[in-house]
């Protein structure tokens, strides 16, 4: 392996240059850089995995297709990391140029070698104990790659630059306070120069933002507030003070249109959770999906999935960009499977609403109306003596991300059936403690189960694959016909991607929180998912020759 | 964002919940405390502990010594937390106030005097022995381990349960002791205790006391039998008396006096 070459910025010795001059005699092979190009071109580069769903649209879709329904069964663990903290790691790693780019619990982040798992660098930011993480877990779901940087965000709410070959630190900049409860634990977005990075603290009482960075400088460039102000479009739907501390975190890593420069992201839920008299209105741009201007963070339209939500069903699930016929005409759509059991399909270019249909069980909205609001089943709201209701609190799929085969156009939705007791009770906001207002109970009974579901473009069902217990792994799609996913018991498997049977499992003990990714070295391809406190990379063993058969 | 729900994770400054305990929300002050504390009580915990906390599937709280709830501050932490490995669940839909409410309830509680169970303890352990219960059960050791160690059942359930479980086991089965039926790739039959399962396999207990492991791929059918216990039902075995007597015997076990446990006392 040849030694990575750093470049520098700002040259601050003359006598840099006669080093650098002698440098750059040296053979610079093997070290690449990672520019705008090869993100916005990933499709192209299927060895690698460049952003935490592996594109700009979110596919989370290899095109690689070395392992195959033919050939799964051999798959076998290539090594394993365990990362030791103690935590749960639910990363994605990213994969450049033989390095793989994991972050562990809470938030330090660590560089591998993507062959043996040997480690690289590690950079442990020393997040303090004190640190608040209030209505999520101490986690770090990744980083964003961009020229020679990684990006993260630390659970104390700093944005970071580490230099990809050393890990050492190039910049460092307070996101937000985290005395207010205001923490990071997604993956950046890196786009042309930018760093995109959304923050949690939801149940907090946090007004929700997404902020963008300069690549190079850290400087930060916009911020997009979640919730408006009175007098700002959307201001009108809410009451008095309450948008103040109105919710509406950028929690999970959204999706990008490089062509009609337009950023896409899930927001979560108002603030109290489940005590909506404190918030009266629809509490707009909670429980949204919006589509900001990637050069200004200017909001080009919103759709809200669950006005005036009081049951946690955020929207932060992950958005998938899908260019497709849509009723005799070529249109530019984007697709979710939402936390409150619809699927949804709109125009991703005027935010427009084509389709609604109800892909896991539900009891709170009797249908979807042609404009996309739900028509509410009366007295579902939480209560004091309880009120039970499907999906249960971690809704019918959650952050686990879904993955969308753009050959058979199939998304595959991580599904949770299951039904909470959701409970009501009074909230008074106090900064940095929990502003929730209730709670939930969850049913867990012979009608309680998980799936992954196929789901046509229209939103009709393929084929599901039965899990013992709800979802809470990701899924990934590849161009060798599989679906790759796990289960809370610690399994990690392979379906046929045309019916949904189980081709392979592995238990892994450890409950698979995570989403699976894949990348190729030398031509040998391989899948890696976190399981526990480890990082799991499968390769496939060696056929056994004739001579080696008994 | 509410993925698994908790109340501030590891490392959450005390002070913080202490603040927010002394903040009294606006409904709860209209409310008086234990007026709030016993509905919350019957709310969230009596499905468990009984409606006027004698116990249940969960422990009776009417006692002035809580085996694990010590004082009044872990009391709180159990309350708040759970117990981790046992059925006692976090109350994770209560605020801070209402967990204070609740767990100033369940304190009021064992000031109660102790409901004192008719039956004669030593005449139930006779029949305990008569009746070969050992066959499938460990008390302080001595007995055969197929079912649930019974040495702290006392401490684990309240005596109406305890005398479901003997008189009618069906009702009183545990999901995690949940009775399973298999047709092997051969057709043979096994029965069992479910140990363990997962989306690809599941684990059980044959009452020969072997575990034997099957592929849910290569087996006929998995069946599971929620209202069936491998425990036959000694309903009409006993006359009142007598149960009253072995239900005493069962809520005198508290554990062994050189339990090992680890748990601070
Ligand atoms: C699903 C059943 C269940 C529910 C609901 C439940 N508990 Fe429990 N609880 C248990 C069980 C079982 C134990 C015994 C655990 C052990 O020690 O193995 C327990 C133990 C306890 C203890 C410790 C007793 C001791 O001896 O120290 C306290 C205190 C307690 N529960 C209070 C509550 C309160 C208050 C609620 C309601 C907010 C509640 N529980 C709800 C099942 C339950
Ligand atoms: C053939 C084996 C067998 C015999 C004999 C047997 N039991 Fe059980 N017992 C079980 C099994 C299996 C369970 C767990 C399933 C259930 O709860 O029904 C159980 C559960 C129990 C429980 C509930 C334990 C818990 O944790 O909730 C009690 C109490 C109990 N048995 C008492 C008795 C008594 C008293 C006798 C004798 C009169 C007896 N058992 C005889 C197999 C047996």
């Amino acid at each position: 392996m040849s030694f990575p070459l750093r470049r520098r910025r700002r040259l601050r010795f003359p006598g840099v240059l006669a080093i650098l001059a002698i440098l750059a005699v040296l053979p610079v092979e093997g070290v690449a850089q990672i520019p705008y190009a090869r993100l916005a071109g990933s499709d192209a580069e299927p060895d690698a995995w460049l952003t935490y769903s592996g594109n700009y649209r979110s596919e989370r879709f290899s095109r690689l297709d070395r392992i195959h329904r033919g050939n799964v069964h051999r798959l076998r663990p290539a090594w394993i990391h365990q990362t030791g903290t103690g935590g749960r790691v639910e990363v994605t790693p990213l994969v450049a140029d033989g390095v793989m780019y994991i972050a562990e619990p809470p938030s330090t982040i660590a560089a591998l070698d993507a062959r043996t798992g040997r480690r690289l660098w590690r950079h442990d930011p020393g997040v303090p104990d004190e640190t608040l993480n209030i209505g999520f877990p101490r986690v770090n779901r990744g980083v964003a790659l961009l020229d020679d940087s990684v990006f993260f965000g630390t659970l104390d709410a700093f944005v970071m630059a580490l230099d990809r070959s050393t890990g050492d630190v190039r910049w460092r900049v307070p996101l937000g306070d985290n005395r207010i409860g205001v923490a990071i634990t997604a993956a950046p977005l890196a786009v042309d120069g930018k760093v995109i990075v959304g923050m949690s603290g939801g149940e907090a009482g946090v007004r929700g933002f997404l902020d963008a960075y300069d690549a190079g400088t850290g400087e930060r460039l916009w911020r997009f507030w979640a919730v408006p102000e009175p007098g700002e479009p959307g201001g009108d739907t809410w009451e008095g003070d309450a948008w103040k501390t109105g919710g509406g975190a950028t929690w999970l890593t959204g999706s990008f249109d490089p062509e009609l420069g337009l950023l896409y992201w899930g927001l979560g839920n108002p603030a109290p959770d489940w005590n909506g008299d404190l918030r009266p209105g629809d509490n707009l741009f909670t429980c949204s999906l919006v589509a900001i201007d990637v050069e200004t963070g200017e909001l080009r339209w919103h759709f809200q999935f669950t006005p005036h939500d009081t049951h946690d069903w955020d929207a932060n699930q992950i958005p998938v960009l899908v260019d497709a016929e849509w009723e005799g005409s070529p249109r530019k759509l984007v697709i979710l499977a939402n936390r409150n059991a619809f699927y949804y399909v709109l125009d991703r270019e005027t935010g427009q609403f084509l389709r609604a249909t109800e892909y896991s069980r539900q009891t709170w909205a009797e249908r979807i109306d042609e404009n996309g609001r739900p028509v509410l089943i009366p007295g579902m709201d939480p209560s004091e003596e309880g009120t039970l209701v499907w999906p249960s609190l971690a809704g019918a799929t959650n952050w686990y991300s879904p993955a969308f085969d753009p050959n058979r156009r199939l998304l595959f939705v991580p599904t949770r059936e299951m039904a909470s007791w959701y409970y009501k009770s009074d909230a008074e906001y106090e900064p940095g403690t929990p502003f929730l207002g209730g709670g939930e109970r969850r049913v867990v009974d012979e009608e309680t189960f998980g799936a992954v579901r196929a789901l046509a473009l229209d939103g009709s069902l393929e084929w599901e694959f039965r899990q013992l217990t709800p979802a809470v792994s990701g899924v990934m799609a590849t161009a060798g016909d599989l679906v790759f996913s796990g289960t809370q018991e610690g399994n990690i498997f392979a379906l046929d991607a045309d019916t949904g049977e189980a081709l392979w499992d592995f238990h892994a003990g450890g409950q698979v929180r995570a989403a699976p990714m894949s990348f190729a070295l030398d031509g040998e391809q391989f899948i890696s998912v976190a399981a526990g406190q480890s990082v799991f990379t499968f390769g496939l063993a060696p056929d056994a020759s004739p001579a080696e058969q008994p | 964002m509410r993925e698994e729900f908790r109340y501030p994770g590891r490392g959450a400054p005390i002070p913080a919940l202490l603040a927010a305990l002394i903040l009294l929300p606006m409904g709860a002050a209209a409310q008086a405390p234990e007026e709030q504390g016993r509905r919350l009580f019957e709310v969230h915990c009596a499905r468990c502990h009984g409606l006027d906390g004698a116990g249940g599937e969960g422990p009776g709280l009417r006692r002035e010594n809580l085996r694990r709830a010590t004082d009044a501050e872990t009391l709180r932490e159990i309350v708040d937390r759970g117990i981790p490995g046992t059925d006692m669940p976090p109350a994770s839909s209560l605020n801070t106030q209402e967990i204070g409410a609740v767990s100033d309830y369940v304190l009021s509680l064992g000031v109660v005097a102790r409901v004192e169970l008719p039956g004669d303890p030593a005449a139930g352990r006779e029949l305990y022995e008569a009746a070969a219960c050992s066959a499938c059960h460990l008390v302080n050791g001595e007995g055969i381990a197929f079912g649930p160690d019974l040495s702290d059942i006392g401490l684990l359930r309240g005596p109406a349960y305890l005398r479901e479980a003997i008189e009618a086991p069906e009702a009183a089965v545990l999901p995690r002791h949940r009775t399973v039926r298999i047709v092997e790739a051969g057709g043979a039959e096994v029965m069992g205790m479910r140990v363990n399962e997962d989306t690809f396999s599941i684990q059980i207990l044959t009452p020969a006391g072997e575990h034997r492991s099957y592929r849910r791929s290569n087996v006929r059918e998995v069946e599971l039998l929620p209202a069936e216990s491998l425990m036959m039902s000694y309903a009409g075995q006993f006359d009142e008396g007598e149960l009253d007597d072995l239900v005493a015997w069962l809520a005198s076990l508290r554990g062994r006096d050189d339990a090992m446990t680890g748990e601070p006392e």
